[in-house]
């Protein structure tokens, strides 16, 4: 069979299947490639007017705009911050939560437990936020109604810059906790139960079958999420962020991400913006092919 | 098998720390929730902690009286059922031609979504072509750019892998071709799977509220989350709602307590479909991730 013959044998018996894959590639490409090819305006001056293909190229003019605004300083402060702080709290919490929920012997408890915390996930960041800052309002919250009645002075959280990162890590935890933990409790349920049998045999108590059995059996599930967790570092939580940031305390909250939303989108300034865009997207795979390649060479499996 | 003392105590402090753990998550929602159902015309809500003052649903009917919420509800629920109708269709049929093994040009197709996963080429130049496109300050905007979802796809498809072959050995002898086999035979066993994925979609399509506010800025078209953003970082005032409400009738509600109302009127489509899908999607979430 030739090539050509070849060809038409298999456009005719997969033409359906090319067909049915078309929205999806479509969307695809309309949605997540042709974007990338609009980064270019990163390296434009970018006019409405003119579009992609007629505005000026200006060189790396954009990104020495994003490096000398006076705001960048505080930009790269809160963005490492905040993530670092959520790395060393909101990531090893929902662990501990999932080792702790997986010595229930008892069933309905243990699902009962895990029930309610699923539920805040599927809670908006607008919601959550929004409860959070009635609970912690001067004039009529729950917070300063409790700190009162210790005889304290009421404290304007809401306003308060020193508040809103330990505000962001706290509701971060109480809406993510059991969500994340859903996956380590997956990982633990394949840890083979004869494990633990001889474990007892050989008299160790449950303290020791957590750390020589229950740990190391989801040691690799840790390792992948922090692999995914670590080029965040860059990142943010952008919808959190974005209801967080109220112009009092803005200073405090601006992470790369909702700084790009709020020039770009907000002040139009779209090259400007993209460019920030895009430094923050380098720096983000950069991290992980590092951290994938450090993973692979101790021996752990990477993410791809 | 006898229980050591220090398993005792352990077990004691472990079944009460999750039981804070469940009233700390549960706190703060029944809190706004007491707080909605008070009588906010005469006192203030400040000394109200764990059941509800005098008792009034005038919050609710504030909200239900409000042109403006209203209508955000209905632009969220049209997003929501249009938005996962249409995202269950682009992504199990595309799910369905890779998990075929003959398919040829599946090894290209896989790597260009698993490469979408990874790379993204930021907000500003996704909006640039969003709008370009005519699709700001339109319906359709706040759909279709989103009817396409990477991860989704490759947990359907891994589904769909784990489906044995003589399923449809049957079919084809009979001639059904491969929407047939889709339709007939896919679809109907891949319940959970697909449960699961429209769970996570409505609860994306209810929720979102950051790409929704650039999009779309006419009155009209804004879905009550974006509203709610305004109501809740105060660039829209919560007072001025509680005026609009009340066209002249006097309601027991002020701005703080509609914008409560609208809070749990918000949470509520999500608490009623929660139990009927959460056995499905620990399920549907394990079986597509932690495969070895």
């Amino acid at each position: 069979m030739t090539k050509r013959q070849k060809f038409f044998k298999i456009a005719k018996e997969q033409w359906m299947l090319w067909l049915m894959l078309m929205p999806c590639v479509v969307l695809l490409l309309l949605f997540s490639y042709l974007p990338m090819f609009g980064i270019v305006v990163a390296f434009q001056k970018y006019e409405i007017a003119k579009g992609f293909f007629h505005s000026n190229f200006i060189g790396l003019k954009n990104f020495e705009r994003f490096l000398q605004d006076p705001m960048i300083k505080n930009v790269v402060r809160n963005t490492l911050g905040l993530s670092s702080l959520k790395l060393l709290i909101s990531f090893p919490i929902p662990i501990i939560f999932a080792l702790l929920l997986n010595e229930f012997r008892m069933g309905t408890y243990k699902k009962l437990v895990q029930t309610v915390s699923y539920l805040p996930h599927f809670v908006s960041w607008v919601i959550v936020i929004g409860i959070f800052k009635k609970m912690l309002s001067s004039e009529d919250g729950v917070v300063n109604l409790l700190i009162q009645q210790l005889g304290f002075e009421r404290i304007n959280f809401v306003v308060a810059s020193w508040f809103m990162w330990p505000l962001a890590i706290f509701t971060d935890v109480w809406k993510e906790t059991g969500w994340s933990a859903i996956i380590y409790l997956a990982a633990l349920t394949a840890i083979d139960p004869t494990l633990y049998e001889a474990a007892k045999v050989d008299g160790a108590n449950r303290w020791k079958q957590m750390l020589n059995i229950t740990l190391p059996g989801i040691k690799s599930t840790i390792i992948i999420l922090l692999i995914l967790a670590i080029p965040s570092i860059v990142g943010s939580n952008v919808e959190q962020m974005w209801v967080l940031g109220t112009l009092p305390v803005r200073d405090i909250t601006e992470v790369i991400d909702t700084y790009v939303l709020r020039i770009g989108l907000g002040g139009a300034q779209y090259s400007v913006a993209a460019a920030a865009g895009l430094i923050k997207t380098v720096i983000s795979v950069t991290l992980l092919v590092l951290v994938n390649n450090i993973a692979r060479r101790i021996g752990e499996r990477g993410v791809y | 098998m006898r229980k050591s003392t220090g398993e005792k105590v352990f077990e004691f402090f472990n079944t009460a720390g999750m039981f804070l753990f469940m009233l700390s998550t549960l706190y703060p929602m029944w809190y706004i929730f007491i707080i909605s159902l008070t009588d906010t015309s005469n006192t203030s809500t400040a000394n109200i902690y764990l059941l509800p003052g005098k008792l009034s649903l005038d919050s609710y009917k504030a909200v239900v009286m409000n042109a403006q919420l209203i209508n955000g509800f209905r632009i969220s629920v049209l997003r929501v059922v249009i938005g996962v109708s249409l995202t269950l269709l682009v992504c199990s049929l595309g799910a369905y031609v890779l998990s075929r093994r003959h398919f040829k040009g599946s090894r290209f197709f896989n790597m260009m979504i698993v490469v979408s996963m990874f790379i993204s080429a930021g907000m500003i130049p996704f909006f640039l072509i969003v709008r370009s496109m005519g699709l700001v300050n339109n319906f359709w905007g706040l759909i279709i750019p989103f009817a396409y979802d990477p991860f989704g796809i490759i947990l359907i498809r891994n589904y769909f892998f784990n489906i044995p072959a003589s399923l449809e050995e049957s079919a084809r002898i009979d001639g059904a071709n491969d929407l047939k086999v889709y339709m007939k035979i896919i679809i109907p066993i891949s319940m959970p799977i697909l449960a699961t994925m429209a769970l996570f979609w409505s609860v994306w399509f209810w929720n979102d509220f950051i790409y929704a506010s650039f999009l779309v800025t006419k009155k009209d078209l804004l879905p009550i989350q974006t509203i709610l953003l305004q109501i809740v970082n105060g660039a829209s005032n919560a007072t001025a709602l509680a005026k609009i409400s009340a066209r002249g009738i006097r309601l027991r509600a002020n701005g703080e307590s509609i914008k409560n109302a609208a809070i749990i009127a918000s949470i509520v489509p999500i608490l009623v479909v929660y139990p009927f899908v959460q056995k499905y999607f620990v399920q549907g979430i394990t079986l597509g991730s932690v495969k070895e």
